[in-house]
């Protein structure tokens, strides 16, 4: 059944979202080409009339700001819409259906956060590959920006060829930053939903802002648990730490910074989970 | 087209009367084989347990019998649709006679009014 | 064992109201029962807590003797007042919606329901009207084989010809041996459907009988007595 449900929450996010991601590449185009105009227009307005030249500045520079804020926009929406479905498909009226469904509740808590991943997953490679067009195409007067290019590869250098990382890191760095971005992702989606369920089991009439309300909330008492426990770790460990007398590695600490983020998103999401779940399940109130 | 009922009266009762009408009216025939309760019910929008029960009326009225794989059939004893139809003509009859008496009319006056209206 | 919903002292207030009191009921199997009440009797409320929507406070409901759970929501099929479908789904995709979560979901009898009402498949969901989202959703419920149906006003705010396609569709699609729930405040149009009425108010039920029944001991109807006992 959990597959089955993930269909159709996939589906159903695929029908706003997808839009979406065309929508931030196609913009991303379109403002590397208003870029382009800009720039032909700073080169050649010595020739046009003042009047002209200030209005024309003025709309084009105006237009590059509008760009540059829908695509900054775009990332904002895509939360909202993820949410969105969240709220509607639970809270709303096809909630009357979702949970009337012959599924556990865990399962629809657990599809809409796949789907709901693996969706905030897809359009983020689809900003990445919006702000690559824009930099690439869209920071030069010539058609390709060859030092943009010529950075990336820098780095791309830098990172394969060097005498610093070992082969074991090669495994350790992709493996590592693949766990953050998941963890990170569930963690943040669990804890929009969470704070989503509270906002409707607590109030009556403005449930958006009482949402609002809990997410604050219930961030500051996570991140408030988590300082206390990591300062009663450190102070346990402090003196094994002092005493050392080789100074770890740099990736050695690197790779502990990572798996420590690692561990706490992934207990929060676990946390968020649960009492989520157990809210739907036993306090359930669709009025 | 779904079935008016009255207030007053069970509607079993009131389902099984009118079916027995369409039997003394010949619209189901001697030894014609009846549609099914469900049919039944859904042709009269009633309930289903509600027809079953106007069936057991009829066939305790003797006018319908259960023939296995045949199901539900108009009887085929004519004695007793013929029985059931002169009590069904006298009880109109009277009815009838009851009301039309009360206004005080001559016989012949009355069978001039019927003749009239029997076209009609 | 014959019963298929059991309720023994059931409670449920929302913050300031008791919307039920201690409702104590047995629905047998196979029959078509009307839960009557007016406005805010606490019909809708019992519905929800028997679908599965909201949990009572207090006292125990039985489904085909099991606890409500996602077991017990296989075999029951829920129609509420409102839309739950997704607007932006297309009529075919509900279908399979159903197909895919519900068992006993008969896709051939909804097609053929469809098809009886010329509704186009390929339709939005939202590019409706109103009447037939109720009918959609009507089929969708009735063309499931189910042991419990629950139907939360489905004729209230229609035209009487909606009103007695509906009733058809009930009596003709559900199982035999199934029971029905249709809750309503228009008696006289479902009275010759049921075969048993619930009387609820403010949030007790104050009479269970039989529809033939009532009218053989008393010599009224339903919708006649209903007047008489909610009388303001």
């Amino acid at each position: 059944m959990l597959g089955k449900l993930i269909k159709y929450d996939f589906k159903a996010l695929k029908k706003t979202l997808l839009p979406l991601c065309f929508g931030v590449v196609a913009l991303s185009v379109f403002t590397s080409f208003i870029m382009k105009l800009f720039y032909w227009f700073e080169e050649s307005s010595k020739n046009l009339e003042d009047a002209l030249n200030a209005v024309l500045g003025t709309a084009l520079t105006i237009l590059i700001g509008f760009c540059f804020l829908a695509l900054a926009a775009a990332a904002f929406i895509a939360w909202f819409l993820i949410l969105s479905r969240y709220y509607k498909n639970l809270f709303k009226d096809e909630g009357y259906l979702t949970f009337t469904l012959p599924v556990k509740t865990g399962n629809i808590l657990l599809s809409k956060l796949i789907s709901s991943g693996v969706w905030a997953l897809i359009t983020g490679v689809f900003a990445i590959i919006g702000i690559f067009v824009f930099l690439i195409f869209g920071t030069s007067r010539a058609f390709v920006n060859t030092d943009a290019l010529k950075f990336f590869g820098d780095i791309w250098n830098a990172y394969w060829h060097n005498s610093v990382l070992t082969v074991a890191d090669y495994i350790i760095i992709p493996v590592e930053t693949v766990f953050v971005i998941l963890c990170s992702i569930a963690q943040n989606i669990l804890l929009l939903f969470l704070a989503i369920t509270l906002g409707n089991q607590i109030a009556k009439k403005h449930k958006i802002f009482a949402s609002v309300g809990m997410y604050f909330a219930v961030n500051t008492i996570a991140s408030t648990i988590i300082s206390a426990v990591l300062i009663i770790v450190s102070f346990c460990f402090f003196d094994s730490i002092i005493d050392s007398s080789v100074t770890p590695e740099p990736t050695t600490v690197f790779y502990t910074y990572m798996l420590v983020v690692i561990v706490i998103s992934a207990l929060l999401s676990l946390a968020y989970f649960f009492i989520n779940k157990a809210i739907l399940k036993n306090h359930l109130n669709l009025e | 087209m779904s079935w008016n009922f009255d207030n007053n009266k069970p509607i079993y009762i009131q389902i099984a009367d009118k079916i027995e009408m369409m039997i003394l009216s010949g619209e189901y025939k001697s030894g014609e084989s009846l549609p099914s309760v469900r049919d039944f019910a859904v042709q009269a929008s009633v309930n289903p347990n509600t027809m079953q029960r106007a069936m057991q009326e009829l066939e305790a009225r003797g006018l319908i019998c259960v023939q296995r794989a045949v199901g539900r059939t108009v009887t085929e004893d004519s004695s007793v649709i013929e029985k059931s139809l002169n009590q069904k003509v006298k009880s109109i009859t009277l009815n009838y006679l009851n009301e039309i008496k009360a206004l005080n009319l001559e016989k012949e006056e009355v069978i001039k009014f019927l003749e009239e209206n029997w076209q009609n | 064992m014959s019963e298929i919903l059991v309720c023994n002292e059931l409670e449920k207030n929302y913050s300031c109201v008791k919307a039920l009191n201690g409702v104590d009921l047995k629905l047998e199997k196979g029959k078509i029962i009307g839960l009557l009440g007016p406005n805010g009797s606490g019909k809708t409320t019992f519905i929800k807590i028997v679908a599965g929507l909201l949990k009572a406070d207090k006292g125990e409901v039985l489904i085909d003797g099991e606890a409500v759970s996602e077991k017990t929501k296989a075999y029951v099929s829920y129609l509420p007042e409102k839309n739950y479908l997704d607007d932006t789904m297309k009529v075919y995709e509900t279908l399979d919606l159903f197909s895919d979560f519900y068992q006993d979901f008969d896709k051939e009898v909804a097609l053929k329901m469809l098809e009886n009402l010329d509704i186009d498949l390929n339709r939005k969901y939202k590019n409706l009207s109103k009447g037939m989202k109720e009918k959609v959703q009507l089929v969708l419920v009735m063309s499931r084989k189910a042991k419990l149906y629950l139907l939360d006003e489905p004729i209230g705010g229609v035209d009487p010809a909606t009103r007695d396609y509906i009733l058809n569709t009930i009596v003709s699609n559900y199982a035999p041996d199934s029971t029905v729930l249709i809750s309503t405040h228009l008696i006289a149009d479902v009275e010759k459907v049921l075969d048993e009425f619930i009387f609820i108010k403010n949030g007790e039920i104050v009479m269970q009988s039989g529809v033939d029944s009532l009218r053989e001991e008393k010599g009224v109807s339903v919708d006649e007595y209903f007047r008489e006992v909610f009388k303001c």
